[in-house]
């Protein structure tokens, strides 16, 4: 057995650490994702469930509140993979994505499931989540600054009233 | 130790191919209920990914009992495996979402060994009501042996009914015979009741609750 690593041997992963990298692949870039998942193996991996394309229902309330509507359909890609680590420690990583993009989401279900292995952990978030992370942001600052050049700020003047 | 065991079925693999597995079983098991009583294999299309080469990936349940699961659940159904099926929970919740039943709640669906059916179990199945019989429960039993060839050890079962020309006999083994005496008592009960979908491996038989079950003395 391995010194301890970043976690108890039978404790699933931090569930918000894992939103946090699985939401960072849902948004990457797909050519940077390509590069980075690209370079593993799939010998190594085992689908669960191959891709799928289907539909997710977008519910949505007003404001953040008042009654939920249904917005409309999403397509959503999903797969899931096992792999299994040095200690025969087994995960299954997800990917889920939206559109039909089946790659996409097989990449991330990958990455997924050795982000939950520790001996790989570190090395992943720090050489694919960390640039990965930095592009979505990037790509959402350009974003905003575009659309901030043609922002209406409503103002509500109130008339001066003379006592 | 009870806890990671049940955690790894959820690693385990489901059909190969989903649509076309559970479209090819759900032929297999409709071919089944409208021919009570006949014995039917699960053809290998859908067995496809039940039996892969790596055992760490085989399914936690009889290949038969999982595709008829994998077809017949989804997430609106609550479903119950019993005794030794319990630990294939969370192989079931991945596969098909449908959740475990509640303990205090009539089963829906609940699937088990023959060894493992007990009055506790099949008191807990829910038998419909007049107005809404497709409430009855669905039972899903792997039993020790299934046939129709004379000879063969178990309960040997005279079946007439819808489905049957005239009468066709299947030989069981491995359900107590007071579980087939609760099945006749609800004979009165029509159209409420319970279907059965007998597993042995690969091979199915299917007894409604239309049909009529005679034991042979």
């Amino acid at each position: 057995m391995t010194a301890p690593s970043i976690e108890h041997e039978d404790t699933p992963p931090d569930p918000a650490a894992r939103r946090h990298w699985l939401a960072v692949l849902a948004h990457a870039p797909r050519e940077l994702l390509e590069r980075h998942a690209a370079a593993i193996s799939a010998d190594v991996f085992v689908r669960l469930r191959a891709p799928e394309v289907g539909m997710a229902l977008l519910r949505a309330r007003i404001g953040n509140h008042g009654d939920r509507f249904n917005l409309g359909d999403a397509t959503v890609t999903r797969c899931v993979v096992r792999h299994a680590g040095v200690a025969g420690r087994l995960t299954a990583g997800v990917g889920y994505v939206l559109g039909r993009d089946e790659a996409r989401a097989e990449w991330i279900a990958r990455l997924d499931a050795l982000l939950q292995q520790p001996e790989h952990h570190e090395a992943l978030m720090r050489d694919v989540i960390a640039p990965l992370a930095a592009a979505v942001a990037a790509r959402r600052a350009e974003e905003a600054a575009r659309t901030a050049g043609s922002r209406v700020e409503f103002h509500t003047l109130t008339p001066e009233v003379s006592a | 130790m009870t806890r990671a065991d049940a955690d790894t079925s959820r690693f385990r693999a489901g059909f190969a191919d989903p649509v076309e597995g559970a479209q090819r079983s759900f032929r297999t098991l409709l071919d089944a209920m409208a021919h009570a009583g006949r014995t039917h294999a699960f053809p290998d299309a859908a067995l496809q990914g039940l039996r892969p080469d790596d055992p760490g990936l085989a399914p936690p349940l009889p290949a038969g009992v999982a595709a008829t699961l994998l077809t017949l659940l989804d997430a609106q159904t609550p479903a119950l495996l019993a005794g030794e099926f319990a630990a294939g929970a969370a192989w079931l919740r991945f596969h098909t979402g449908a959740r475990p039943a509640a303990a205090d709640e009539p089963l829906a669906m609940a699937a088990a060994r023959a060894a493992d059916v007990d009055a506790a179990l099949w008191s807990r199945l829910a038998l419909g009501s007049d107005d809404a019989p497709q409430d009855g429960a669905t039972l899903v039993v792997e039993v020790d042996a299934l046939g129709d060839q004379p000879g063969g050890q178990g309960i040997a079962l005279n079946l007439s009914g819808p489905g049957i020309p005239d009468t066709r006999r299947l030989v069981v083994a491995g359900l107590a015979p007071a579980f087939w005496a609760w099945r006749e008592s609800l004979a009165g009960a029509w159209p409420r009741g319970v279907d059965l979908v007998l597993t042995h491996g690969e091979r199915v038989a299917a007894l409604p609750r239309s049909t009529r079950i005679q034991r042979e003395a």
